[in-house]
C-alpha cells in the first residue's frame, strides 16, 4: 500500500476542505507543523478514515472529531460532515477510501452524532478506469494494512511507546492477529476452521461425520442403535447452537466494550468529569477484580468438591449410620442391670447354675444370652466404637463446613461488588449532574448491563455445553460398538480418519512456520536494534510476537526513547522478513511518522533517519523541527507546512516549507 | 484409500484458503460478482469435500 493522497474537510480543526499529495516513489514526504498546528490531528485523520477510530494520547485535547467553528456555526437541527478521502495503490491497482460522519445541532444547542447518516466506502479502480465499489469495505482495509499492525505504521510517538511495551492481552491479541495476516499464517487458521471437529457439522469433518452416521443408521435394523444415533445427532445440533449463540454473545460483548469505550471518552473528556471518570475507572476495575476472585473462589470450591467427593460421601453415610448406632446404645444401656458384669453373666451360663445355687431353666438362659449381648464384643456400643473408629480413618472425618466457607466468601465479594456498583451509580449522577452527558450515561449503563448478563449466559451456556459433550461422548462409545460391516460407513470412516490427519499435519505446519518466522523476524530486530539503538540489547521474541528486549542484567527496557528505536525495529524487522520471501514481495506497507524524534538522542535520529529509507517504501514525517540537514537533499519529496490561526483553532495546509 | 498424501492434501486445502481469501477481498458489487464472507467460506468447505471426493481411488473397495 502508497498513500497517494489525502483529503479533509470539518475534521478537527482542518475546517476548510484541502487535499495533500504524497510521494510513492520512495523519498520522503515531510509534513511541518509546531506544536499545536495539527499534526497528530492530521496522523489522526489517517487512522480515522481507514478504521473509523481515533487513539487519543495526552497531547490530544478533547475528542471532538469535528470542526468547533462549523459545529458553532451550525444553526439548530441543520446538519454537516466530517469528512475524509484517501486515494492509495496497492498491488499496482488504485483504491479510494471515503468515509463521512455527520453531525446535527440538537435544540439545546448541542452537537450529536447522527450514526445513521455515516458513510464508509472503498472503490477500486478496474481496467476500464471505472471506480467500482467494493463489498466488504472494513475487510479489505483489514487486508490491505491490518488494523493491528496500524499503531506500528501509522506511528505517533506516544501511543506507540505504551503499545510495544506490550502489557495488555487484547493489543498482544490483535498484533499476533496482524501478523498472522501479513504472514499468511491465518490460512493455516482457515483451513482448520474449515475442517472442524466431529461436533461441528457445517465443517469437513462435522460433515464427513454426519454422512457416517447416516450410513450406519441405514446399515443396521436394530431399534437400540438408531436411538443412540438420534441422541448423537440431536446431541450433535445443541452443541452447535450453543457455540453459535456463545459466539454471536462473545461478538456483542466485543461490540457493547468498544461503545463503551467510546462513550468513556467523550463523557470524560469534560475537565470536570474527568476525575469522577477516573474513579469510575477504578471502581470498574475493582468489580472485575472482585468477579475474578469469585470465580476463583468457585473454582477451587468445584476443585475441593470434585477431589473430596468420596469423603464427601462416606462422611454422609457414617453421619447417619453413627447417629442411628448412637441410639441403639442409648435403647441397650437402658437394660443394663446396673452392678452387672459380663465375667458374671459368663460363668452363669457356662455352670448353669443361679447364684442362689437352683439350675438355670432355658428361659432364664436366655435372658442371660440377651444380656450378655450387651456388652462387648456383640454390644451395640462396642459396634459403634469401632466404626467410628473406621470412620474417623477412612473419612478423614470430612467436613461439609469447608465447603460452606467458599460460599459465605462469595457472598462477601458478592456484597462488596453491590456495594461498588451503588458507589458507581453515585458517581454516575454527579457526571449527569454537570450537564450534557445524561444519555451517553445511560447508554453506557445500558450496555454495561447487557455484556454483565451476556457473561452470565455464557458460562450457564458453557457448562451446558460441557454436559453434552460428554453425553455426546458417552453415546459415541457406546455407537462405536456398533457393527461397521458395510462399505459406506467404512468409507466416510476412513475420510474422516484421514482429515483428521490432516488436521494434525496443518497444526504441525502453523506451529513450524510460526516458528520460523519468529526466529527470522527476531533475527532482523535484532539487527536493527543493534544498528539503531546507542546501547547493547538482548532481543527475545516469543511465540505470539511479543517483543521483550532487556539489557545484561535482565531489566527490561524503560526508556521512552530506546522504546521508540525498538518500535522502528519493529517495523522494519517485519518488512524486511517481508523481502526476503518471494511469496510476500507484493505487500508493502507505508510508514507515517507522527513527532517520533522527540524523545531520541541525536545519535539515535541520525540512526533512523538514514536506516528507515532502506526498508520502508514509502515515509510521511509530521515534524516540528527542520529535517533539511538530517536528511539527504535527494530523499526528499514534497514538503506540506501546517498553518494556524492565532488561536490555533483553525488551519490550512500548503505546499512547500512556510516557515 | 486417498491417492494424495498427507502433505499434499495440506497443501490443497491451503490453496483452497487462499482462492477464497482472495475472492474474499476482491468481491465486487456493481458488475462483478457478489459474494457474502459466509457464502465464500461455505464454498471453500464444498470445496475441500469435493477434492476429497476426487481424491478417492475409485478402485478401492472397503
Amino acid at each position: 500500500m502508497k498513500i497517494r493522497s489525502i483529503e479533509y474537510q470539518n475534521f478537527r480543526n482542518f475546517e476548510k476542505r484541502g487535499k495533500i499529495f504524497f510521494d510513492t516513489d520512495g523519498k520522503i514526504t515531510i509534513v511541518y507543523g509546531t506544536n499545536g498546528d495539527g499534526k497528530t490531528t492530521l496522523h489522526q485523520l489517517f487512522q480515522w478514515i481507514l478504521y473509523g477510530r481515533v487513539n487519543f494520547n495526552r497531547t490530544t485535547s478533547g475528542n471532538k472529531l469535528y470542526n468547533l467553528d462549523a459545529g458553532e456555526k451550525l444553526n439548530i437541527g441543520c446538519f454537516f460532515k466530517t469528512y475524509g478521502k484517501i486515494e492509495f495503490e496497492h498491488n499496482g491497482e488504485e483504491y479510494t477510501v471515503c468515509r463521512e460522519w455527520c453531525y446535527y445541532k440538537q435544540n439545546n444547542g448541542n452537537i450529536a452524532r447522527k450514526t445513521e447518516n455515516d458513510d464508509f466506502s472503498v472503490l477500486k479502480c478496474d481496467e476500464k478506469k471505472d471506480w467500482r465499489q467494493l463489498e466488504n469495505p472494513n475487510l479489505i482495509i483489514d487486508e490491505v494494512l491490518p488494523v493491528g499492525l496500524s499503531s506500528y505504521f501509522f506511528f505517533d510517538g506516544e501511543t506507540m511507546i505504551a503499545d510495544l511495551k506490550m502489557t495488555g492481552s487484547e493489543s498482544a491479541k490483535s498484533l499476533k492477529k496482524a501478523l498472522f495476516s501479513i504472514l499468511e499464517l491465518e490460512l493455516y487458521e482457515y483451513a482448520l476452521r474449515d475442517l472442524g471437529t466431529t461436533t461441528q457439522s457445517q465443517t469437513v469433518i462435522g460433515i464427513l461425520h454426519n454422512k457416517m452416521l447416516s450410513a450406519r443408521a441405514k446399515s443396521t435394523a436394530e431399534k437400540k442403535s438408531r436411538e443412540i444415533l438420534k441422541d448423537i445427532r440431536i446431541l450433535k445440533r445443541k452443541i452447535e447452537e450453543i457455540e453459535s449463540g456463545v459466539a454471536e454473545k462473545k461478538r456483542r460483548i466485543k461490540e457493547n466494550s468498544e461503545r463503551i469505550t467510546e462513550l468513556s471518552e467523550i463523557i470524560g473528556s469534560g475537565k470536570s468529569n474527568k476525575k469522577l471518570e477516573n474513579l469510575r475507572r477504578e471502581l470498574k476495575r475493582s468489580i472485575e477484580v472482585h468477579e475474578t476472585a469469585i470465580k476463583e473462589e468457585k473454582k477451587h470450591f468445584g476443585d475441593e468438591a470434585a477431589n473430596n467427593f468420596a469423603y464427601l460421601l462416606v462422611a454422609k453415610v457414617a453421619n447417619e449410620a453413627g447417629e442411628r448406632l448412637y441410639l441403639e446404645v442409648q435403647e441397650e444401656e437402658k437394660n443394663v442391670i446396673p452392678g452387672l458384669t459380663k465375667e458374671l453373666l459368663v460363668n452363669l451360663l457356662k455352670e448353669e447354675t443361679c447364684l442362689c445355687g437352683n439350675p438355670l431353666c432355658d428361659k432364664e438362659c436366655l435372658s442371660l444370652e440377651r444380656w450378655k449381648s450387651y456388652f462387648p464384643p456383640a454390644s451395640y456400643k462396642a459396634t459403634y466404637d469401632k466404626f467410628d473408629n473406621s470412620m474417623r480413618k477412612y473419612s478423614g472425618r470430612y467436613s461439609n463446613d469447608r465447603l460452606l466457607e467458599y460460599f459465605k466468601r462469595i457472598v462477601k465479594l458478592k456484597a462488596t461488588i453491590r456495594d461498588l456498583n451503588v458507589q458507581i451509580q453515585e458517581n454516575d449522577q454527579e457526571i449527569k449532574n454537570n450537564g450534557d452527558v445524561d444519555l451517553y450515561i445511560d447508554e453506557r449503563n445500558r450496555l454495561e448491563k447487557e455484556n454483565t448478563r451476556l457473561s452470565v449466559e455464557i458460562e450457564q451456556d458453557q457448562r451446558n455445553q460441557g454436559d453434552f459433550e460428554s453425553r455426546l461422548r458417552r453415546r459415541e462409545k457406546r455407537s462405536e460398538t456398533i457393527s461397521d460391516a458395510n462399505d459406506e460407513v467404512e468409507m466416510y470412516k476412513k475420510q474422516c480418519e484421514y482429515m483428521l490427519k490432516v488436521v494434525e499435519a496443518i497444526k504441525d505446519e502453523l506451529k513450524k512456520e510460526t516458528e520460523e518466522y519468529t526466529h527470522r523476524l527476531e533475527a532482523e530486530i535484532r539487527i536493527l536494534v543493534e544498528t539503531m539503538l546507542t546501547s547493547e540489547r538482548e532481543v527475545v521474541l516469543n511465540d505470539d510476537f511479543q517483543l521483550k528486549v532487556r539489557d545484561s542484567h535482565g531489566d527490561e527496557s524503560k526508556s521512552e526513547g530506546q522504546f521508540a528505536v525498538i518500535s522502528f525495529a519493529y517495523i522494519g524487522g517485519i518488512l524486511k522478513v517481508l523481502s526476503s520471501f518471494d511469496k510476500f514481495r507484493e505487500k508493502e506497507y507505508p510508514l507515517i511518522l507522527d513527532g517520533p524524534f522527540s524523545k531520541l538522542d541525536s545519535q539515535q535520529k541520525a540512526n533512523i533517519l538514514t536506516t528507515i529509507p532502506e526498508y520502508v517504501p514509502q515515509v510521511i514525517i509530521f515534524s516540528k523541527d527542520s529535517l533539511f540537514e538530517d536528511i539527504k537533499e535527494d530523499k526528499i519529496g514534497k514538503v506540506w507546512t501546517i498553518q494556524s490561526n492565532a488561536e490555533k483553532n483553525n488551519a490550512v495546509i500548503r505546499e512547500g516549507y512556510w516557515w | 484409500m486417498n491417492r494424495l498424501s498427507v502433505e499434499e492434501m495440506v497443501a490443497r486445502i491451503i490453496d483452497i484458503e487462499k482462492n477464497a481469501s482472495r475472492k474474499k477481498l476482491f468481491s465486487e458489487t456493481g458488475g462483478g460478482f457478489k459474494s457474502s464472507a459466509a457464502k465464500i467460506n461455505s464454498d471453500a468447505i464444498d470445496n475441500i469435500l469435493k477434492l476429497l471426493e476426487e481424491d478417492q481411488d475409485e478402485n478401492q473397495v472397503y
